[in-house]
């Protein structure tokens, strides 16, 4: 209840400081009056979708700073959009494509980072990088944010997904979950820690954070493990990927754990805080929460993999970019570069516990050398896959998803991912396809 | 003589003269009046919708507002095989079939309720029509809770009388039904208020009368109530389906359509295929079909129930 007030508060008051930005953007002619500014202060209108309280009190705090050291040139105004547990932001801006009205600065899910590079809503950012500073990014960061060679978003930070377990629950059935990247968990393993966890009210997981991106962000790293993907590598094809036999195996062991009952389907944000699921798989962004519930014992471990197949791990984050929109560029990039340089890689990687997307960032960040947060350095630097990167990712990520979900719900498995092949191929054809 | 009934004559075409500047100083501000009204319609309606027309014809991601692509009836083509669509237009009538004459039934059964002088009156009238004033996003995120396959409080309910947990929202044969259930108990509040309206529109010597002749309860209720409100029940029975056809917020908050596009309907597809997906040349053809199939239900609903 608290955190929501203050949410509310900072967004009333963000949105109090974007109105005058917006106007500085719309007002004038183009290209009258832009160019020459010189002294006077140029207004930037940032959106970025509201995460958690922690997170967006960083954000405030680095783009305080930016104004303060741009006093006087730049200031950057943050405004923050509730993005619910679906597709609001992005909605958001595809109506502001639409009606040219996009901010300077805007922030964007790894990705739809394609998407938008191939709809020029935002430019490519190389002039503004040296070498030596894309060299400090983590390999997936530059990854994520490039299409077709050139770079155009740096993520803010960089994610993955563990698997929490409750230490006590553990004990009491003398389970040890392994603290060694080759001992992760395989499927089975895991499934047989479900089986004896899941009594009297207590879950043997809790794996369903939304039932939108996440969908895809966590479980695409089944048929990854599983030797195959949900596209091909370039992007251009789902038959034979998302539905082949060892996609319809993964898909099939998620429907296992959802008809054993071993996990809720619409769970409570806080089942595995409240002691009610013996695991969870989920990000370092839950670790703030945990400290709310002294009674909680947690520990983490790998993202479970299938025996004999590849150790994988979701990676990717929210990045930045500089949208087409923008009449000052220049400016919008150099505030692209503050949001990720060294300093606020630092300030929002220990603010959230996420793990900082550049490597000297990890100098200042000590705790990431031992248990637990050990797990999440390791499989950021050596194990982790991105999301496929493809123009037509918005309906890949939605076909995916409501399948995966109706799969959990008892759908037929191989047809529902037939559907998603078929839809998918046919939207690539339409609309990507040279 | 002759002067006379000049004169009158000329005082009839003065009258009929200032009348008519009367006559045409009322037009000018009927129209004054409603020129606002017409222009929001025009640029919020009319516009809009001959832009959907023309968007129809052609292929526009939304993020590519510079390369609209005409080609002209592909769309159309593309959407008649689409079993997406069909799936969807059959779930839009199977939710209007159903909800239309439940929910008026349930209104009007209210209606009669709370049109009893019965103590606390007003309670009960606030008590049903409060839903209604509840915006239907929040009610749609409560009854996910009261929905809850595990341990929701509608499941504990049914545990209570033996009966086990059911999946509601997360079951392809339940959804559609879940969200029907909840939709009619959001909105009869509504249709009860104006049946309420039409009830106490009804003489109360009309039911004097029958009682002296030895009508029953029954027999007044089936011979005088139901036959006044005859005009308020097709009002009802249109502004209902039109309402009901348009069904989104339901399915988009609490099942995003599924599970296996059980609770996808017409609004939620266009919405899906423009925003989402953002082919809003193909949404656009989506939208001129339902608005078809919106007129057309509407109108022979007016032409069936006028004509009986």
């Amino acid at each position: 209840m608290k955190k929501g007030i203050i949410a509310a508060l900072l967004a009333v008051s963000l949105l109090a400081g974007c109105g005058t930005g917006g106007q500085t953007n719309n007002d004038g002619p183009e290209g009258n009056g832009a160019a020459e500014t010189g002294s006077e202060l140029v207004e930037l209108a940032y959106w970025r979708p509201q995460a958690g309280e922690e997170e967006d009190n960083a954000y405030v705090q680095r783009v305080e700073a930016f104004n303060k050291a741009y006093e006087g040139k730049i200031k950057l105004n943050m405004e923050v959009i509730t993005r619910g547990n679906s597709f609001a932001y992005e909605d958001k801006i595809n109506a502001a494509v639409a009606s040219n009205t996009l901010p300077d600065v805007v922030a964007l899910d790894g990705p739809n980072v394609a998407n938008y590079a191939a709809s020029e809503i935002i430019i490519p950012l190389d002039e503004y990088f040296t070498e030596e500073d894309m060299n400090d990014f983590v390999p997936s960061i530059v990854q994520q944010g490039s299409y077709q060679g050139k770079f155009y978003a740096p993520g803010l930070i960089e994610s993955s997904v563990v698997l929490f377990y409750n230490k006590k629950i553990m004990d009491k059935y003398g389970i040890t979950p392994p603290d060694k990247i080759e001992n992760a968990w395989t499927w089975d393993q895991w499934y047989d820690v479900m089986k004896q966890t899941a009594k009297d009210g207590v879950f043997g997981t809790n794996m369903i954070n939304d039932k939108g991106e996440w969908m895809t962000y966590a479980f695409e790293q089944f048929w990854i493990s599983n030797g195959t993907d949900i596209v091909n590598p370039e992007g251009t094809e789902a038959e034979g990927w998302v539905n082949s036999g060892q996609g319809i195996e993964a898909a099939s062991f998620l429907q296992k754990l959802a008809n054993e009952k071993l996990f809720n389907i619409d769970p409570k944000p806080t089942e595995f805080e409240e002691g009610k699921a013996a695991t969870k798989l989920g990000g370092p962004w839950n670790i703030p929460g945990f400290k709310n519930y002294p009674d909680l014992e947690w520990g983490i471990t790998y993202f479970p993999k299938k025996a004999g197949g590849t150790q994988t791990a979701p990676s990717g984050s929210w990045a930045v970019g500089v949208s087409a929109n923008s009449k000052h560029p220049k400016e919008a990039a150099e505030a692209v570069k503050w949001l990720t340089n060294k300093d606020s890689s630092v300030v929002l990687a220990k603010s959230i516990s996420m793990p900082a997307n550049r490597k000297s960032a990890y100098e200042s960040l000590p705790e990431y050398d031992e248990l637990p947060l050990r797990v999440i350095k390791e499989q950021v630097t050596t194990v982790s896959r991105a999301r496929p990167v493809t123009p037509a990712y918005p309906v890949l990520t939605q076909k995916f998803a409501e399948a995966l979900t109706d799969i959990m719900m008892g759908a037929e498995v191989k047809k529902s991912l037939d559907s998603v092949a078929a839809t998918y191929d046919d939207e690539y054809k339409r609309n990507f396809a040279e | 003589m002759q002067t006379a009934a000049s004169t009158k004559a000329l005082n009839q075409k003065s009258e009929s003269a200032s009348l008519g500047r009367q006559k045409r100083r009322e037009t000018v501000a009927g129209y004054a009046f409603i020129t606002p009204a017409v222009i929001l319609l025009i640029v919020f309606l009319v516009l809009p919708f001959l832009f959907a027309i023309l968007f129809g014809f052609t292929k526009f991601n939304l993020l590519r507002p510079d390369k609209i692509q005409f080609i002209g009836f592909e769309n159309y083509k593309i959407l008649f095989q689409d079993s997406l669509f069909y799936k969807s237009l059959f779930n839009t009538l199977y939710f209007t079939a159903i909800v239309v004459p439940v929910q008026c039934a349930v209104a009007l059964m209210l209606a009669l309720l709370v049109n009893h002088r019965l103590k606390l009156r007003n309670a009960y009238r606030i008590a049903y029509f409060s839903p209604v004033v509840t915006s239907m996003t929040v009610i749609a995120i409560l009854w996910i809770y009261l929905y809850n396959p595990n341990e929701g409080l509608i499941n504990s309910a049914l545990n209570f009388f033996g009966i086990p947990n059911q999946p509601f929202l997360r079951s392809a044969n339940q959804a559609m039904h879940s969200i029907i259930f909840m939709s009619v108990w959001q909105a009869a509040g509504y249709q009860m208020m104006i049946f309420l309206a039409g009830l106490q529109g009804i003489p109360g010597d009309l039911n004097e009368a029958s009682s002296i002749d030895g009508a029953n309860k029954f027999q007044q209720l089936r011979f005088i109530t139901l036959p006044s409100l005859y005009n308020v029940t097709v009002f009802v029975l249109t502004i209902t389906t039109i309402q009901a056809v348009k069904l989104f917020v339901q399915p988009y908050i609490m099942t995003n359509g599924g599970p296996e596009n059980s609770t996808r309907t017409l609004a939620l597809l266009i919405y899906q295929q423009g925003f989402q997906f953002r082919n809003a040349g193909y949404a656009s053809a989506v939208s001129v079909i339902f608005f078809l199939i919106v007129v057309f239900i509407s109108f022979s609903m007016k032409k069936f129930l006028r004509d009986k």
